[in-house]
């Protein structure tokens, strides 16, 4: 025991923090200089039905405090990820949660069905909200599509359902409460922005989607305010993401009610981010005056 | 791409150069030494700098050193430029694929600060024994790189905007190339207008071609996927960041 473990509903995580989807990637032949291992989870990029190769350049405009992307889920489709890609973390202790985005409710039951009956998937992360594929209604935006994408998903797999959802909506708590209502066991908040820039001098848009998503320290207001509201109003866990950097930040967001965290964008400025993070927890252990990291879970308080 | 590290190297010098570039030299004991010719490092900028690194290819490696020349053009490499020697920056790599030198006479095609990934091709090439041919362009003679370093590899032939405006240096090229002069490989970086200048000579000639290329890249390491390009999307940062012209310039 090292007084970082947590649950986020059923399942058991060695420590909080675990790289967001299309963040981190895995490959034995270069693996990162630190022990993967070490991570609460892993989650790959999102993984689409059919292969797609993403969007066309640029994909990437830089923010202050944050980054742009348009990627658009570059994807080997479901046969060769089963074959080529889950066959990496075989032997690796750390649980797998495989991330997928489909385009109907019907794929999003496709993809969860045959990623669950393989053993080393601990979990599905259904992402609802990405900002960046053409021609698509993001579940996450439209309660009756998230009802019926998450309970189509719910409906073939007895495995950790989590449900990867939107900030640019009316209310996240209504939508939070959607997904608790149609069985998902834990909700990821938040996604990216909708945003875009243009280079002035040049008139041209720089995304070669037009626009893309926000991410980085830039929306870590936003993504904390959307943990506190529905870990306070929602009975179901929430893992939050958006823009976490360092050891207090990852506080912020366990005392604002997450069981786990993701860090995405800052483990492009410094890859060894998350495990920083996981040794700064340790640190804080004592500081904090807690045997367990789970105990400050939602401990934050109105003054 | 594999081995690559996040090290907190050394600035041991740092000074402008000419106009508007800058020659930084760092120590890093632990990736410097895996450094092979084609490879490129992130260099993280500093707090109160943009929240991505930058991707940098070293003109030279050598024991636990590598000098990076770098043009000061937003507030990354404004921050750079602000690095005092003794300060720490960290650094990503090394990254990329290595440039893999083939048999046979090579030429290089490099203009201003982009020229310099081809010094330690060119170093490398006359290792393993075959002859280079270096072209260089930039707008005037002092930013014409490491001119003595490509001269000790060969032959070298230059072009400055300031002196001969209008023409390219891939005109001298052409010329070797018509009076029946054969490289088997032609490596070019730094300038878009060369590199189909390149392309329309490699379709001629039928000799293998490649580019250095650049896009905005977020982390260097293969996490991001945002550095794509050409039809196939191919990742600079793991596929290249040489890559086959032809995939490049369309």
């Amino acid at each position: 025991m090292t007084g970082l473990e947590v649950t986020v509903g059923s399942l058991a995580l060695r420590n909080p923090v675990m790289p967001a989807s299309g963040t981190f990637e895995y490959h034995p032949d270069s693996p990162p200089p630190f022990d993967v291992n070490h991570l609460g989870a892993i989650v790959p990029k999102s993984l689409t039905l059919y292969p797609q190769l993403g969007n066309r350049p640029s994909r990437l405009a830089e923010t202050p405090s944050g980054l742009i992307n348009s990627i658009g889920i570059p994807s080997l489709g479901l046969e060769r990820f089963l074959a080529e890609v889950l066959p990496r973390y075989e032997g690796l202790t750390a649980p797998v949660m495989v991330s997928v985005a489909g385009y109907s409710p019907q794929e999003y039951l496709t993809l969860t069905e045959k990623l669950s009956a393989v053993s080393l998937v601990a979990g599905i992360e259904l992402n609802l909200s990405c900002p960046n594929l053409d021609q698509h209604r993001m579940p996450a935006q439209d309660v009756g599509l998230l009802r019926e994408s998450v309970k189509s998903a719910r409906s073939v797999t007895d495995k950790p359902l989590w449900a990867k959802l939107s900030l640019e909506v009316t209310s996240i708590v209504e939508m939070a409460q959607a997904c608790l209502e149609s069985g998902a066991d834990a909700v990821t908040l938040i996604n990216t922005f909708r945003a875009m820039a243009i280079d002035s001098q040049q008139r041209r848009v720089i995304l070669g989607n037009g626009t893309g998503g926000l991410s980085g320290p830039a929306i870590r207001p936003m993504a904390l305010a959307a943990v506190w509201d529905v870990s306070h109003a929602v009975d179901i866990p929430v893992i939050g993401v958006g823009g976490i950097t360092t050891v207090d930040d990852a506080l912020m967001f366990l005392l604002a009610g997450a069981s786990a965290i993701q860090i995405g964008t800052a483990s492009f400025r410094q890859p060894l981010t998350m495990v920083r993070v996981i040794e700064g927890l340790t640190g804080h252990l004592a500081k904090l005056g807690v045997a367990s990291i789970a105990e400050i879970i939602g401990a934050g308080h109105l003054s | 791409m594999r081995g690559w590290n996040v090290e907190a190297a050394r600035v041991i010098r740092n000074r402008h150069w000419a106009h508007d570039i800058w020659l930084m030299t760092l120590e890093a004991p632990d990736a410097v030494p895996k450094a092979q010719a084609g490879q490129f490092f992130m260099v993280v900028t500093g707090s109160g700098g943009p929240f991505l690194p930058r991707a940098m290819a070293p003109v030279r490696f050598y024991e636990q050193h590598m000098d990076i020349y770098y043009r000061v053009v937003g507030e990354g490499t404004q921050q750079m430029a602000r690095a005092q020697a003794g300060d720490n920056l960290d650094v990503i790599g090394p990254l990329g694929t290595p440039f893999a030198v083939r048999p046979g006479p090579l030429a290089l095609i490099g203009r201003g600060v982009g020229m310099t990934p081809l010094l330690p091709i060119a170093e490398r090439a006359r290792s393993q024994g075959e002859s280079v041919r270096t072209y260089l362009s930039a707008r005037s003679s002092p930013l014409l790189l490491e001119l003595a370093g490509f001269q000790q590899q060969g032959a070298v032939f230059v072009h400055t905007d300031d002196q001969a405006p209008g023409e390219l240096v891939t005109d001298r090229l052409a010329r070797h190339l018509a009076e029946g002069w054969r490289p088997s490989v032609v490596v070019v970086s730094g300038a878009h207008r060369l590199m189909r200048a390149v392309r329309d000579l490699e379709l001629r000639y039928g000799f293998s071609a490649w580019a250095f290329v650049e896009e905005k890249m977020a982390c260097g390491i293969g996490w991001c996927q945002g550095c794509a390009i050409g039809p196939q999307f191919r990742l600079i940062c793991q596929d290249g960041p040489a890559l086959p012209l032809a995939e490049v310039v369309v």
